[in-house]
């Protein structure tokens, strides 16, 4: 198991476990004071997370170019569609 | 340029240009969009029914959230070294996935016991609009996850017989990081976001 940790997946599900109780410690009134800030911190770590998802486990990072613009398109519009929501609304 | 696989893939034991199907590609990013939407819903409830919110989501066990994340992660990271065994890298392919399996079927338990506290504590999908939510957006994810948990059977099944079909092995991780991507979300969003 320690060589498969330290292999890029292994690597990308440590940062995501570490991003994962980052974000339940955020949301577990440990976070900011600014509840606001706490839930575009949350969806930023998140979208941060459907990223590295993206690029390590499904291998976009090798992946044609399209499909690699595709999803960080994805991914930008979802971080800026929720994040927007929370200050527009 | 056609969105087919070249011939550089099918020999190499690189990933490939498009993994699994091309047309896969069209599904997740069809599937990605309506939750998209959907995480769209919460924020809107969030915003618009703050003392509806806050005391429902009190109401669910961030922890078990928690442990459903971490159950799906290592299950993500299982299938991903699994798919790298199958290309020559270290560990077992059928033991790989068979861990995947595993944490998916514990998922499935963690949240019907998750289903099971809410609803003996009165809170069904007709209690407000948070619940409605809840269930709906837990629900459809459910479903990905055990139509995720029979195609790796499948490609726990495939990899041990003679005729190993990576297109199929890659298609369907593609798939189960897929149920995980959303889940990082839903959780964030749902469990922990504060409202008011």
């Amino acid at each position: 198991m320690t060589t498969a940790l330290r292999t890029p997946a292994g690597i990308s599900w440590l940062v995501l476990v570490g991003l994962s109780l980052l974000s339940y410690w955020v949301g577990t009134d440990h976070g900011l004071d600014n509840k606001d800030a706490a839930c575009a911190a949350l969806i930023a770590v998140a979208v941060g997370k459907v990223y590295l998802i993206g690029a390590e486990f499904m291998e976009l990072r090798h992946a044609d170019v399209r499909l690699r613009r595709g999803f960080q398109v994805y991914c930008a519009i979802l971080a800026t569609g929720l994040i927007g929501m929370l200050f527009v609304l | 340029m056609t969105l087919t696989q070249t011939p550089r893939d099918a020999r190499s034991n690189r990933p490939a240009a498009f993994p699994g199907e091309p047309g896969l590609w069209f599904f997740l990013f069809a599937d990605m969009t309506l939750f998209a939407c959907l995480f769209g819903v919460v924020v809107y409830i969030r915003d618009d029914q703050p003392e509806v919110f806050a005391p429902s989501q009190a109401a669910l066990s961030q922890t078990l959230g928690l442990v459903n994340t971490l159950l799906l992660l290592t299950g993500s990271l299982l299938v991903a070294l699994g798919v790298n065994a199958l290309r020559g890298g270290p560990g077992r392919v059928d033991r790989m996935f068979a861990g995947g399996i595993a944490c998916g079927a514990a998922f499935l338990g963690v949240k019907v016991l998750e289903w099971g506290h809410a609803i003996a504590d009165g809170h069904t999908a007709s209690t407000n609009d948070f619940f409605s939510a809840y269930y709906m957006l837990t629900g459809i994810h459910l479903a990905h996850v055990t139509i995720g948990l029979g195609v790796l059977i499948a490609m726990y099944r495939n990899v041990r017989s003679p005729n190993v079909r990576r297109n199929l092995v890659e298609g369907g991780a593609c798939y189960w990081h897929l149920v995980d991507l959303l889940w990082v979300v839903l959780f964030p969003l749902v469990y922990l976001m504060p409202a008011g």
